[in-house]
């Protein structure tokens, strides 16, 4: 019996992954899965809902992974565009949209979870860095990746140009980079 | 700049921030694989994404993990467990547990042979054992009787006299007999004369100076046996008789000895 690996590089990782190796997999969902589930109960607002979201994201990422290479990018980011994709779906899905009207504690639920894990990102320094981002900046990632807000929809909200909704989200983006590479710097 | 130009758009932030519309998310990947430069900053811009929404981790339940991987396990019917194709990992298994459930019957019916086996060498032992006790007490009796005749032996108020075998009867063979005629205390033991056949006895006479014989009594063939003592002993004869002995003699002389003080 080949000796379990406790890690893989993440060309190692790939290439289990398309040869359906299953403790590869496991591997990938040990380690992807806390942010992807945060991302997803954070879109969704509901940790029940959001488990479903979960277990539908890694079927895709395992069944699909043949067409995954490296040009796409890091594997994480592609897995995580997969739950994102995934979760936006569900959220502009009827049944979210019923649960979400009638239940309002799924959204105290929501708040809850994200207090939590602000709390518990402080000593990473990411407290520091949703402090010194701008509103709008946050405003823009919440409404684009979070929200999943088409970019005319964005524009109407914020009353602003369809034109200028790009060169926001590039604002956004860049100084998000740049606080993130300071935090690296210091 | 047509690149810089390109970058500085924020398509492709739209498109990392996921929501480019299907045409742009084409477009993104076309330029990304044409130019290195948009490659790169495509990736950057993920990367700092990635990081951003890291901060949002919740660490799922155990039961979604369990979940999942019993779904891409049922999905996949030749997905690899550790290296191997998880049919062929079936199959072993199917074939593991077979081997290991006729292993272990056979264990079964070896151990309970063994077991059978050891209860009845068990039993073997313990009546041995017991055998062994009684051929103890039997030796501790025989060891008691030799130290008493010896401690006999020993005893100078006790005369020996050795019987010799009639020469056309039992060449070679000899009794002794033991006596003290103060205490008319006697004993004869052989084993060297012919065991008597069934029936025959051999018996001890005694000619005492009188030139009387004297019967001095039957004796067990290989015991040390008490006979009978006379005064003034002068020869010992041993006849074979028939069983219980004669009052006068029959039999054919067996054995005859001189006492010689």
């Amino acid at each position: 019996m080949e000796k379990e690996k406790t890690f893989f590089s993440e060309n190692e990782l790939v290439s289990q992954l398309q040869n359906k190796n299953t403790k590869a997999f496991e591997y990938l969902y040990d380690n992807y899965a806390p942010t992807i589930y945060g991302v997803v109960v954070r879109i969704v607002g509901s940790e029940e809902i959001a488990q479903d979201v979960v277990q539908e994201a890694f079927v895709k990422v395992w069944s699909s992974m043949a067409q995954y290479s490296t040009e796409k990018g890091k594997l994480f980011t592609w897995v995580l565009n997969i739950a994102r994709n995934t979760a936006i779906d569900k959220l502009r899905s009827k049944e979210i949209k019923q649960i979400q009207k009638n239940d309002s504690l799924n959204l105290k639920a929501h708040k809850r979870t994200d207090d939590t894990t602000q709390q518990m990102s402080e000593y990473i320094g990411f407290k520091e860095i949703m402090d010194k981002m701008k509103d709008e900046h946050k405003i823009i990632i919440e409404l684009m990746y979070f929200e999943g807000y088409s970019q005319s929809e964005i524009a109407e909200k914020l009353s602003i140009p369809l034109g200028t909704v790009k060169t926001r989200a590039r604002n956004a983006l860049e100084h998000l980079r740049n606080l993130l590479k300071s935090d690296w710097n210091f | 700049m047509k690149i810089q130009e390109y970058i500085e758009s924020g398509i492709l932030s739209i498109y990392v921030l996921g929501i480019a519309s299907e045409e742009e998310q084409r477009e993104v990947e076309e330029m990304a694989r044409q130019y290195p430069e948009i490659a790169d900053e495509l990736h950057s811009l993920q990367a700092s994404v990635s990081e951003y929404v890291s901060q949002f981790e919740i660490t799922p339940p155990k039961s979604l993990k369990n979940k999942i991987m019993q779904s891409i396990v049922d999905e996949t019917p030749n997905a690899t467990i550790g290296g191997f194709k998880n049919k062929n990992v079936f199959q072993y298994g199917m074939v593991a547990s077979i081997a290991l459930l006729l292993v272990s019957l056979l264990g079964n019916f070896y151990f309970y042979n063994q077991w059978q086996q050891t209860q009845n060498d068990l039993a073997i032992v313990k009546n041995q054992n017991v055998e062994i006790a009684n051929n103890q007490k039997v030796l501790e009796t025989k060891y008691q009787e030799l130290e008493s005749e010896l401690t006999m032996v020993q005893n100078p108020a006790y005369h020996i006299t050795y019987l010799e075998g009639m020469k056309d009867m039992a060449p070679q063979s000899y009794a002794t007999v033991f006596w003290n005629d103060e205490k008319q205390q006697a004993y004869i033991f052989t084993n060297s004369l012919p065991k008597p056949p069934n029936g025959k006895q051999y018996q001890l006479w005694a000619l005492t100076d009188d030139n009387i014989v004297w019967d001095a009594g039957v004796f067990h063939w290989g015991k040390f046996t008490p006979v009978k003592c006379f005064k003034k002993p002068q020869k010992f004869i041993i006849t074979l008789e028939k069983e219980g002995g004669v009052p006068k003699a029959e039999g054919q002389a067996y054995a005859m000895g001189v006492v010689k003080i």
